[in-house]
């Protein structure tokens, strides 16, 4: 029985992680860790003989693992120290705010001979393997272009300022959806040759950003991150023959032939041996968990080890350093602000 | 003026704070700090250099806190959630709390947002010198109390505080006077009375403008100031602005002699009436209808009604029993699409604003303040047209 530590006890650990915890047989919630006492108290009331920590240094020694869910500047100084220690982790996304700091987790690893998961989930959706599937066997076709959009008003329940700062969120929209959505990009159409960033901070953290990216494949596309709008949450994945439209965060896609012939509609991506799933945002979290345990009792790769973690991390740090101010006609228009 | 100056704003993740809140930054250079209820709402002021206090108006030693060296107080906050003892309750408190840390803080001024709806709906020409009463209308009542509580402070306790009073404030992200109405014109058929009212429609950077002016000039201390745009429009003009951004006709004139609401006093309304619209949703049911007309003291007058009234029968029962909504019937306006979907029908208090020829005056901001509104409705739908077209491209 795997003794896990839960580090950082916001929403997602409450509404996502926990459960997952509790819902495998091999695994024992061991350890809730907060700086947030009260937080604690109430986590504690519903957990069965959880101990309680303000200061994760208190877990080692009696964890086996650990998931990592605390601010995004936080992942790569808690998850290198219990690396270090030989305590496995599951980095909560983005997996750090840099490369660098991704290729230290990677080392602490090797180093403490543990095993390092990144908690991007999507890739446990159905309908985002079939479309890996469909592109590895080019059943489109050679890609030509892409389009991604994603977002909506935002809603999570955040319990602190933390993801609206840059100094403890690495980053705005990009940083926090984008992680996800990059990572399905380079998941699925290969490495990027080129890009363009533009987005629309102004000295904080961006709630609206655009990507324009050439792939080494010479596909070109783009991907549009939102925070403020509700957008379409799909890819579309163009390519000569055919073309592929899969939600980036639900069990759908849609592919149409590029002729006007007949194509084909999903709900609920059926994976071989399980029924057909709508998979829901918390659904994702159980088998994400199982993956990782699984890794650590059979000694194989996790789904998404840190080499894969790192290359959205690598991306987002590429868009920054060539940020452009996204052009919105609203935001200052010649008026009377001037001479007051 | 307002360089490096330290200023608070409540509300800040609003409409007009936000927008309060980015040109502040952007074009005064001010040092803002934002009290934040929600943080799930602050994503758009999150993408400025700002810092964002976490706490609500009904907290009195955060907002003591929040104020401490500041100089400027901007108080936008108001909560839309709960029921009316609630909102009351929330509004009273953290204005007095607004007040009382404004004092101690010793602040150079206090704006206080406030609403035109304190005057309620009057025909004809209206300035800060008309009537303020309570119309019963939980929005307008609370923002006449806290004004009142605020003017109190200013005469008893000599709080620098201006209060601004705006009219209906569209642009981007407005949730009442932009993105409700084009979700509504989207959607279908949108009833307005054919006897239009008087829309006085202001760009929300002439609002904040007006905000900054009352923030910066000593005449404005004690003083309230309507913020309009220079001349109303028609609502007629105002909903087909949006309707030549979206491409479409939906808007469809309710005759007047079927609108029976009275401008400014929509409760005394029998069509409108609480009591009579509970009946009418009973009515709304067919199996209702047909067992009601079964029952002998309907059934005969009902046969009456139909072989000698053919006429005022039908009128009335189209009106009253066929459908629950809407009451009246679209006439002239041909569309195409939609005929076969459901009017949306203007609730009692709308209804009464879309009908009144309120003529706001904003004479007193131009004199004390220099207030000069910068966008007429083509120039502040420009912008609104472009923001609405990034806004819904999926």
């Amino acid at each position: 029985m795997l003794r896990i530590a839960v580090i950082g006890c916001g929403a997602v650990s409450q509404r996502c992680h926990i459960p997952a915890v509790q819902s495998h047989l091999d695994a024992r919630l061991e350890w809730l860790v907060d700086p947030d006492t009260q937080r604690l108290r109430q986590l504690a009331k519903k957990a069965d003989k959880v101990k309680t920590a303000t200061d994760y240094h208190e877990v080692l020694g009696s964890a086996d693992a650990a998931i990592v869910a605390v601010p995004h500047s936080l992942h790569a100084p808690i998850s290198i120290h219990l690396l270090r220690h030989g305590i496995h982790v599951l980095v909560e996304k983005p997996m750090a705010t840099s490369a660098s700091e991704c290729d230290a987790m990677i080392e602490g690893a090797r180093d403490g001979h543990a095993v390092l998961a990144v908690g991007l989930m999507r890739r446990f959706l159905h309908s985002a393997q079939f479309a890996k599937w469909a592109l590895d066997n080019e059943v489109l076709g050679p890609i030509e272009s892409f389009d991604f959009r994603e977002g909506n008003v935002y809603n999570w329940p955040v319990q602190s300022d933390f993801f609206f700062r840059a100094d403890t969120a690495g980053g705005g929209v990009l940083a926090d959806t984008g992680a996800h959505t990059l990572d399905q990009l380079l998941w699925w159409l290969g490495e990027v040759e080129d890009l363009e960033y533009y987005d629309d901070s102004y000295g904080g953290v961006e709630a609206d950003c655009e990507l324009r990216l050439s792939m080494t494949s010479k596909a070109q596309g783009i991907v549009e991150l939102s925070r403020t709008r509700n957008l379409r949450n799909t890819a579309i994945i163009r390519g000569r023959h055919a073309e592929l439209e899969v939600g980036l965060r639900t069990n759908e896609a849609v592919l149409r032939s590029r002729d006007g012939a007949p194509g084909l509609s999903g709900m609920s991506i059926q994976y071989p041996g399980q029924a057909p799933a709508p998979q829901a945002f918390t659904d994702l979290f159980p088998p994400q968990f199982h993956d990782w345990i699984e890794a650590i009792r059979t000694g194989r790769p996790p789904s998404v080890p840190g080499s894969e973690g790192r290359r959205s991390v690598a991306l987002i740090e590429g868009c920054y350093a060539q940020r452009q101010p996204l052009e919105l006609p609203w935001m200052q228009p010649a008026g009377q602000g001037a001479g007051i | 003026m307002l360089d490096g100056k330290e200023v608070l704003v409540t509300g800040g993740t609003g409409f007009i704070g936000g927008r309060l809140v980015e040109k502040l930054v952007l074009e005064h250079h001010a040092q803002v700090r934002v009290l934040v209820r929600n943080f799930s709402k602050a994503s758009r002021i999150a993408r400025f250099p700002i810092e964002m206090i976490p706490g609500d108006i009904t907290d009195e030693d955060v907002l003591k806190q929040a104020m401490q060296g500041c100089h400027l107080v901007f108080h936008c906050a108001y909560d839309f959630a709960g029921d009316a003892r609630h909102r009351r309750a929330v509004s009273a408190k953290g204005t007095q709390n607004v007040a009382e840390a404004a004092l101690e803080a010793n602040v150079a001024r206090v704006v206080h947002v406030s609403t035109v709806s304190v005057y309620g709906t009057p025909d004809g020409d209206l300035d800060e010198d008309c009537h303020k009463a309570k119309t019963g209308d939980i929005y307008a009542d609370t923002k006449l109390e806290a004004e009142t509580l605020m003017l109190r402070y200013r005469q008893d306790n000599n709080l620098p505080v201006a209060i601004v009073q705006p009219t209906i404030v569209y642009g981007p992200f407005s949730k009442p006077w932009t993105l409700g109405i084009v979700d509504q014109l989207k959607r279908g058929p949108v009833a307005l009375p054919d006897d239009s009212g008087l829309c006085n429609a202001v760009y929300v950077d002439d609002v904040v403008h007006g905000m900054i002016l009352a923030a910066v000039k000593n005449e404005a201390i004690g003083e309230s100031f309507l913020l309009s745009a220079n001349e109303p429009v028609t609502w007629h003009q105002f909903f087909a602005a949006y309707e030549r951004i979206l491409g479409t006709e939906s808007t469809v004139p309710i005759p007047i002699k079927h609108s029976e609401s009275t401008p400014g006093e929509p409760s005394r309304s029998w069509a409108s009436s609480p009591t009579w619209r509970r009946w009418r949703k009973v009515l709304s049911s067919p199996d209702v209808r047909v067992a009601l007309v079964e029952t002998p003291v309907v059934n005969w007058p009902y046969r009456l009604a139909q072989q000698f009234a053919p006429d005022s029968w039908a009128q009335f029962r189209e009106r009253y029993l066929d459908r629950a909504r809407p009451p009246a019937v679209p006439t002239g306006k041909v569309m195409s699409g939609h005929t076969d979907r459901v009017i949306q029908e203007p609730s009692p208090s709308r209804l009464a604003l879309y009908r009144a020829k309120t003529h706001v005056r904003i004479d007193k901001a131009h004199r004390v303040l220099g207030y000069q509104p910068a966008f007429d409705l083509e120039r502040g739908m420009a912008l609104t047209a472009q923001f609405i077209d990034w806004y819904y491209s999926t």
